[in-house]
């Protein structure tokens, strides 16, 4: 029973990096985007272009190396991130800006795609697309409509809230929170989804307890580890000088205490700590640090003597 | 002669009697009765002689202008008051908290974990209560968190949610911890029959140092793996307890239980107490925080309490629980405990509670800091 729990834990820690990758790479979001990019934001070239922004919204760094960029939805392989690429890694809470004028060789974030182009769907709608390393998982994607997109607005999600509705920003934040003028804060949101406070305290008091319940269990199995080992101690004490059961008290023996005391007695005269009375006083001078603010005498003006 | 008069007036223009109002002088009686409290009657004289003289010190009238005043901008109290607004004056007293606190009651018996658990309803409790009064959910997460009886998590929580009502939430917070022994034993009395209070439980096993040395180390990991936004509070209150139970550390962790204690004890509580200016607290929310505090501690008691009751039922006999250590789940750390041990006493003379309570007790701790950091992660 004890091998099998071993075996299933390792495999869940051999496994556990694998999904928590897999998850990481699922919580990257397409955050902002910006089509006509006039006089704004410039890349190391000095370009005004086309720019969108990817945000980790997990809790684990990252990796975007080897993931799928694209504006087709015939060809989900168009971009491939470099798998090494400086700074592809992404932090929780990170951004990274990919260029879109169609440029691959300037930089592993400049994409060979533009995000004017239409014809790929509908209506004059353009495409974005983020696949993962294997070209075949969605992760995120977006469509807009290219006629309607005015120079140097972008459009963008609130980070960190799941339902977010994509919206215009009047001044876009490449590499920075979103800011729309209407924002609500997350305690807005909160009480806009629960107004009386009962998902909330259902949720907390399940945390609270679930936490403490999870602390009770690891401290009943470490204390019970502890108690068995204090116990086996214990034993192999007595297997090394096993005790007599002592004999019952009988009149004119010695009782418990006084056997107790005369033991400490002479442990405490054997090891040289015992206290040594001479009948006399032992007054210790308590020792204050000298110090003029403390002097009493130089503190006080004295009195002066009249000499007649 | 003309100037000398005109000198005169301005100079008593500048004086508190010609700036005093009726709410200063209402809230310097509310001082006076805090020093009275702590001094006369010895109620946490270490809480409310700092509050009750701070309360004194920000509701000295005077005209603004002059950087006096602890909400100007470059006076002496503002800069003292930072270590309030900016939150990094309760993570120092957690650390000596943890550096104080003997977490062997709960260790040697971790059932008594989940008592700590069930006392945080006083903090939902309020929660609720606060958002169907009106409040928006942020001041609601401020005010609920009075219910966990634990004053600088209080203040963490309301400088991060709702800095505006801190000086209520703190005040009412630290006030009702010192009316732990008079708000709890009736509710104790109340919900519990004569039978159960003379219940006498098994005495803690003795818990061995490398026990001692493993639960801060693992309490930090998974309470802020679970909940991170408690970190602040939850990392220096194990911290400080690795500090004293390791047995290495002796000189930190006096530092941490004594003279740091005592240097952000001080500068707390007087410049909560200062931040009680009438100008800005005495107003109709604070009359409320006041009410909704009294409630969340009532509600803690009563939760507290019966969940004990609810878990005897589970109990063989011989391991019961007395429910008269169920208030000690609220983190008022050891006044609850405190109250446990003389409600206990005073039916069986014999009967020790306190050791029992420390677990609940201090388990408090830590579940009112988790529910912070929950409440922080979710409105913050």
């Amino acid at each position: 029973m004890k091998r099998k729990f071993v075996l299933f834990f390792a495999a869940v820690c051999a496994l556990l990096p694998e999904v928590l990758q897999a998850q990481g790479i699922k919580a990257v979001r397409i955050n902002e985007v910006l089509v006509c990019n006039d006089s704004g934001y410039r890349d190391a070239y000095g370009v005004c272009g086309s720019w969108f922004e990817l945000y980790n919204t997990g809790v684990k760094t990252l990796s975007l190396g080897g993931c799928y960029l694209t504006n087709d939805t015939n060809n989900k392989k168009k971009y491939r991130i470099p798998k090494n690429a400086q700074d592809a890694t992404l932090a929780p809470g990170a951004y990274a800006v990919f260029f879109a004028y169609n440029e691959p060789s300037r930089s592993p974030f400049h994409v060979n795609f533009n995000l004017t182009d239409t014809g790929l769907l509908q209506g004059g709608r353009a495409y974005l697309a983020l696949y993962d390393q294997s070209g075949k998982e969605l992760i995120d994607s977006v469509s807009y409509v290219v006629s309607v997109q005015r120079p140097n607005i972008s459009f963008g999600k609130l980070e960190g809230v799941a339902d977010a509705q994509w919206q215009q920003l009047e001044t876009p934040t490449p590499r920075a929170m979103n800011h729309f003028s209407n924002d609500m804060s997350r305690a807005e949101i909160y009480q806009q989804k629960d107004p009386h406070g009962w998902i909330i305290t259902l949720t907390s008091m399940s945390v609270v307890f679930l936490l403490l319940v999870i602390i009770a269990s690891v401290f009943k199995g470490t204390g019970s580890y502890f108690k068995k080992k204090a116990r086996k101690a214990d034993a192999s004490a007595k297997g090394a000088a096993p005790v007599k059961k002592p004999a019952a008290p009988v009149s004119g023996d010695m009782d418990d205490e006084v056997t107790a005391v005369i033991a400490a007695a002479l442990h405490l005269y054997q090891n040289d700590c015992h206290e040594v009375e001479d009948n006399g006083f032992n007054l210790q001078r308590t020792f204050n640090q000298p110090s003029p603010w403390a002097n009493k005498v130089l503190n006080f003006r004295r009195t002066p003597i009249r000499k007649n | 002669m003309e100037t000398i008069s005109e000198n005169i007036s301005t100079f008593l223009s500048f004086t508190g009697f010609a700036n005093a109002t009726s709410g200063h002088l209402i809230m310097i009686l509310i001082g006076l009765v805090f020093l009275y409290l702590g001094i006369a009657k010895k109620w946490e004289p270490m809480l409310l002689v700092p509050i009750g003289f701070g309360i004194l010190v920000g509701n000295i009238p005077f005209q603004p202008g002059f950087q006096i005043g602890i909400y100007e901008d470059g006076s002496v109290l503002g800069y003292l008051y930072l270590g309030v607004v900016k939150g990094f004056y309760p993570p120092l007293i957690f650390l000596g908290i943890g550096a104080m606190t003997d977490f062997s009651a709960l260790i040697s018996n971790p059932k008594m974990v989940l008592i700590g658990a069930a006392a945080q309803f006083g903090i939902f409790g309020a929660y609720i209560t606060a958002t169907a009064l009106g409040f928006n959910a942020s001041e609601a997460g401020a005010i609920g968190i009075i219910g966990g009886a634990d004053g600088p998590t209080a203040i963490f929580l309301s400088s991060k949610l709702a800095p505006d009502l801190m000086g209520a939430i703190a005040v009412s917070a630290y006030s009702y911890m010192a009316l732990v022994p008079v708000i709890q034993p009736p509710i104790m009395k109340l919900l519990t029959t004569k039978k159960e209070r003379l219940i006498r439980m098994k005495p803690p096993r003795q818990v061995s140092q490398t026990e001692k040395i493993i639960f801060p180390i693992v309490g930090l990991l998974l309470t802020t793996f679970l909940v991170p936004s408690g970190l602040p509070l939850l990392g220096m209150l194990f911290f400080g307890n690795l500090l004293k139970e390791s047995g290495v550390t002796r000189r930190l962790a006096n530092t941490a239980s004594n003279s740091l204690m005592d240097i952000v004890t001080i500068l707390l509580g007087l410049t909560v107490g200062a931040s009680t200016q009438a100008t800005t607290f005495l107003t109709p929310k604070s009359v409320l925080i006041f009410c909704i505090g009294a409630l969340s501690f009532v509600i803690a008691t009563f939760s507290g309490v019966l969940f004990v009751k609810f878990f005897n039922l589970f109990l063989k006999e011989g391991n019961k629980i007395n429910p008269l250590i169920g208030n000690a789940g609220v983190s008022a750390v050891p006044d609850a405990a405190r109250v446990s041990q003389d409600v206990g006493l005073h039916y069986d003379k014999g009967n020790y509670l306190l050791m029992h309570a420390m677990g609940p007790n201090v388990s408090g701790v830590i579940g009112s800091a988790v529910a912070a950091g929950l409440l922080l992660g979710f409105l913050g």
